[in-house]
């Protein structure tokens, strides 16, 4: 019948866009051959400054992301006026779809030196003892980076979270308020209700924080050390191979590069179960 | 059915002289656009249409933008671009044919010369320009006119991005500068991130004029791995990277193209040089150290050129400036596509020769000495398309 074989020329539509998908992990992981051949298991250990990176400025930036993503969320839904909050929407997401070396510039020449004089110096002062804030405060560190990162990320996360919290039916509000609840309850109660889809916001929202290159290579200032410290300089795995990428000579090179983002590819994966194992273990 | 027949073969006709006349056109199209030449006649520069990707170095940009906007008010026909990369990413697009012209400030080490060779015939290594390398640093209320110029030697220099010299007012800075009161501040070592021809000269001059240096095992090349790192040293990109963090870090200090610190108004250290000066880097000082240039030492054209990048380094003119080198071009020798060639031979032709000259050199470079010039004009006749020199294809 003509709408069966419709249906199973989608079906191999489908399987072709997905399988699109492996085929750029299978080639990654061919590209990076060479590499594992040569190093063995010792790549990691040589490249693990731009592997810590990557991890530090990942989870900072999640973190501060999550406390200002649901934090705008609540605020846009909650408190703006009826009359402006179609203002405020648009511009959350106007902020979204800003390019992202943008945020990075601003980040390095406007809240870099204000942060640096601040925040940074007070955390150096004050609690210099945890070895987070052991190093005195320089103009990139990691901690600039996750924040520029985090500012970058949660307009996206925040557009996510609005959608479905705005779309909470009112009955549940009604209902909290009913048991004698105040306004704090209702919110607190109505965002564990949505904790899945914010959970899933913030996955994609991280998604795309991790590959995030331009800004977080401004900001983290490049050299190659892992450091405990949050106000030290440092390096990511995108950094480290868009500043290298263009001059790899040599085959072994470009694998190694490759190799890296396999190894980015597989800290998402990660990060990513890790999440979704969070939850489920909270429900 | 007469009539029926008669339309169809006038359809037929029709999509026949059609498809006769449209594979035509394309023909002399694209005849035109590959600028294939079979009968071997003379062209005009100025009715080709071709466009020439260059890239490379950071060193160089500011001079090739102008150059090329000058360029283009001569024969906006031909669009040349440049996108200032880095010497490595340079080096590396211009083998795998990204790029029709590669822009390195250190010749292209052998490794590389036989891969470009090897794939594309012959290359020809091109001096185009003479730089320097500036040592600019910020350290906030340190004037200059005031306290005089800020000297340093190769041996402070490497120890401070060896990571063994860590504060502004440690003593071998001090003795040299007297005259100001340098606080205890740490000093932020800024190099460079991505692969740089700025960081191969920087490195060979460490690694000649500093036993420090060259005993470090840091060695030198495009990247390398900077032990300062350790000590909160930054890594910028592109000689605007490390000129914008010099700028915003204070204490900090970097190497760049002399042209980055006077177009962002940064002050320059005078660097000791072999007669025991201490020299800022000026037209005067950089000229003189093109004194002792022995042009005997080139290698043939499209031979590997990977020796002669410490040739202008270390000049021995008592008022030389010791970090200076040539910046280089590489193209292919032989073409298949005349209007490429014969528009990278316009493009060069035009660099050597007006380009050359003082209102088009922008402050901070210098222009070749005249044997340079004409070596280099003697190497661009090389440029071949199907193994014609194209110089004598060419009718303006």
């Amino acid at each position: 019948m003509r709408s069966n074989k419709v249906y199973y020329y989608y079906f191999a539509g489908c399987i072709a866009v997905s399988s699109l998908l492996f085929l750029i992990i299978i080639s990654l992981v061919i590209a990076s051959i060479p590499a594992f051949d040569f190093y063995g298991v010792g790549l990691f250990a040589s490249y693990f400054p731009a592997i810590y990176g990557t991890i530090v400025v990942s989870i900072t930036a999640i973190l501060i992301a999550t406390v200002l993503s649901i934090g705008s969320s609540i605020f846009i839904v909650e408190y703006v006026p009826q009359r402006i909050k179609g203002f405020f929407i648009n511009l959350n997401d106007l902020m979204a779809s800003f390019p992202t070396i943008v945020y990075g510039f601003w980040g390095l020449y406007e809240l870099g030196p204000f942060l640096n004089s601040t925040l940074f110096q007070f955390l150096y002062t004050y609690l210099g003892f945890i070895p987070l804030f052991s190093t005195p405060p320089t103009a990139v560190s990691y901690l600039l980076a996750s924040i520029v990162l985090a500012i970058m990320i949660t307009p996206f996360a925040s557009s996510l979270i609005r959608e479905v919290y705005s779309k909470i039916p009112e009955s549940m509000d009604e209902g909290i308020y009913a048991l004698g609840l105040g306004k704090y309850h209702v919110i607190k109660i109505k965002i564990s209700y949505i904790a899945k889809s914010i959970l899933g916001a913030l996955t994609l929202a991280y998604g795309r924080g991790l590959g995030e290159t331009v800004a977080v290579d401004l900001t983290i200032g490049n050299s190659f050390i892992a450091s405990p410290s949050l106000l030290s300089t440092g390096i990511t795995i995108p950094a480290l191979i868009a500043n290298q990428f263009g001059s790899a000579f040599t085959e072994l090179e470009l694998s190694s590069l490759f190799s890296l983002a396999l190894v980015l590819f597989i800290i998402g994966l990660v990060f990513i179960i890790a999440g979704k194992l969070l939850f489920y273990k909270r429900q | 059915m007469a009539k029926r027949l008669a339309l169809s073969k006038l359809v037929i006709g029709t999509t026949i002289v059609a498809i006769v006349i449209v594979g035509a056109l394309l023909y002399t199209v694209y005849n035109n656009m590959t600028g294939n030449n079979p009968s071997g006649s003379k062209i005009n520069l100025n009715s080709i249409n071709v466009s020439i990707i260059m890239g490379g170095s950071t060193f160089i940009n500011p001079q090739m933008q102008a150059w090329i906007q000058k360029f283009s008010s001569k024969f906006p026909n031909i669009l040349v671009t440049y996108q200032s990369v880095g010497s490595g990413a340079g080096a590396n697009n211009f083998i795998s044919g990204t790029y029709d012209v590669g822009a390195t400030d250190a010749p292209m080490p052998t490794e590389l010369w036989q891969k470009a060779t090897a794939l594309k015939g012959s290359v020809i290594t091109i001096p185009d320009i003479v730089g320097s390398e500036a040592i600019i640093f910020n350290i906030p209320g340190f004037d200059p006119s005031k306290n005089g110029n800020l000297n340093l030697t190769a041996s402070i220099l490497a120890r401070i991005y060896l990571g063994q010299i860590s504060y502004w007012d440690d003593p071998s800075i001090k003795s040299l500068n007297p005259g100001f009161n340098f606080p205890h501040q740490k000093i932020t070592a800024v190099h460079r991130s991505d692969g740089s021809g700025t960081t191969f000269v920087f490195t060979v001059w460490l690694y000649l004029t500093s036993i420090e240096w060259k005993t470090s095992g840091v060695g030198y090349g495009y990247t390398v791995n900077w032990p300062v790192d350790k000590l909160g040293g930054l890594g910028g990109k592109g000689n605007e990277g490390v000129t914008a963090y010099v700028k915003q870090t204070e204490f900090s200090i970097g190497y760049v193209e002399v042209q980055y610190a006077i177009a962002n108004n940064l002050e320059t250290a005078a660097i000791e040089n072999p007669s025991g000066k201490f020299v800022l880097p000026n037209s005067n000082s950089i000229s003189l150290a093109l004194l002792s240039l022995d042009i005997t030492k080139f290698p043939q054209p499209t031979q590997d050129w990977s020796n002669i990048t410490a040739l202008l380094l270390n000049s021995q003119d008592p008022n030389s400036y010791p970090i200076v080198t040539f910046s280089y071009l590489v193209i292919q020798k032989n073409y298949s596509d005349l209007n490429k060639a014969a528009g990278i031979y316009a493009f060069l032709n035009y660099i050597f020769t007006e380009g050359q000259s003082n209102g088009n050199i922008v402050t901070g470079y210098l222009p070749l000495p005249t044997n340079v010039q004409n070596y280099v004009l003697n190497e661009i006749k090389l440029i071949s398309y199907n193994s014609q020199p194209v110089y004598q294809l060419i009718s303006s």
